[in-house]
């Protein structure tokens, strides 16, 4: 992103190209890191629909051993939410190349 | 909708896992030729975008939630191949760091929400916009804004649909008990997508109008169904 040549819009404006960017991936960590906390426990659509038919799952869920409890969710979350970027920037680059590449 | 472990068989969870990494391994080699280098950063914040806003589950009707599916937002963004990979990051992560989603039923749960919901998603755009619109103006917005709606709602009742029938192919529960109920919640909780998905989409194109101009790397072609470029287009 540094090599490019600032054009469009946000360059007329002043702003970096990346800054839209930067600030959707702050609401992104500030919603896993925090909001997140205060999301529903009611149960979603599948484990609703799974209750109401009487289907349970026939073994536990596997889950890390570690620490528990609202601050681990918020580490979880922005931890997560960090390598999801990272894992999709990393594969989109490089399939972005192959592409480039091809005829 | 995440699919835990434990509810699908051996012979469900390999035919899903078969058909996630046949049907992935396509959308990767289209995104490779839907993406544009520039496009790269937008793809990873989309992915942390999803991610977050899927940890926020919000009460719908009866004591049920839903939480924003994400696959119709990033498919009419990128383009379903694109999309696809972005569902896949998400929820390879979330399986392995918050224990959503079984790690056997992996394969599963990328079919429905990575392959089925942004396909389905991309082609119900696809088919409305494919009316002939206003040129320009409120009506244009109008249309553009119902367009991601529907096929917001549309990609979470398909994916539903798809994880009703795993669970019926399974063995798990009848198939005509299922389908109802999975489609019947996730019709409501659609509801919620498609809101989402119409305003992020508007300030998608905000954004696309903000980011520097692309050109042909982008990718972006009004012909595929994406609206990102359709807006960038213009700007």
């Amino acid at each position: 992103m540094g090599r490019h040549v600032p054009r469009g819009r946000a360059a007329s404006r002043g702003w970096h190209p990346a800054l839209p960017l930067l600030i959707v991936l702050a609401i992104a960590l500030v919603i896993a890191g925090g909001l997140a906390l205060l999301s529903s426990r009611l149960p979603d659509g599948l484990e609703r629909t799974l209750a109401d038919l009487g289907v349970r799952p026939q073994t536990a869920a596997f889950v890390w051993p570690g620490p528990a409890g609202a601050p681990a969710q918020a580490v979880a979350g922005i931890a997560g939410t960090l390598v999801a970027c990272g894992v999709a920037w990393a594969v989109g680059r490089a399939l972005a190349r192959r592409g480039g590449r091809r005829p | 909708m995440h699919i835990p472990d434990g509810l699908l068989d051996a012979r469900t969870l390999a035919g899903a896992a078969v058909l996630g990494a046949a049907a992935l391994g396509a959308g990767a080699a289209r995104a490779g030729r839907e993406l544009g280098e520039r496009r790269v950063p937008f793809l990873g914040v989309m992915a942390a975008f999803i991610f977050a806003a899927q940890m926020i589950n919000f009460p719908v009707a009866g004591g049920t939630s839903g939480h924003f599916l994400g696959a119709a937002l990033a498919a009419l963004t990128f383009g379903p191949g694109a999309a696809s990979v972005v569902m896949a990051a998400v929820l390879v992560v979330q399986c392995l760091l918050l224990a959503d989603g079984g790690l056997l039923a992996l394969g599963a749960n990328i079919l429905n929400m990575a392959v089925v919901a942004p396909w389905a998603a991309w082609a119900l755009h696809r088919a409305i916009v494919a009316v002939p619109l206003p040129a320009g103006g409120a009506a244009a917005r109008v249309v553009r804004g119902v367009a991601a709606f529907v096929a917001a709602w549309g990609s979470v009742v398909a994916a539903a649909g798809a994880a009703a029938g795993q669970l019926a192919l399974a063995g798990a529960a009848p198939l005509g008990l299922v389908m109802p109920a999975m489609l019947f919640w996730h019709a409501i909780i659609g509801v919620g997508e498609g809101a989402i998905t119409a305003v992020a989409l508007a300030y998608v194109r905000g954004l696309r109008r903000l980011a520097p101009d692309d050109g042909a790397a982008a990718g972006a072609s009004p012909a595929r169904g994406d609206v990102a470029g359709q807006a960038g287009g213009g700007g």
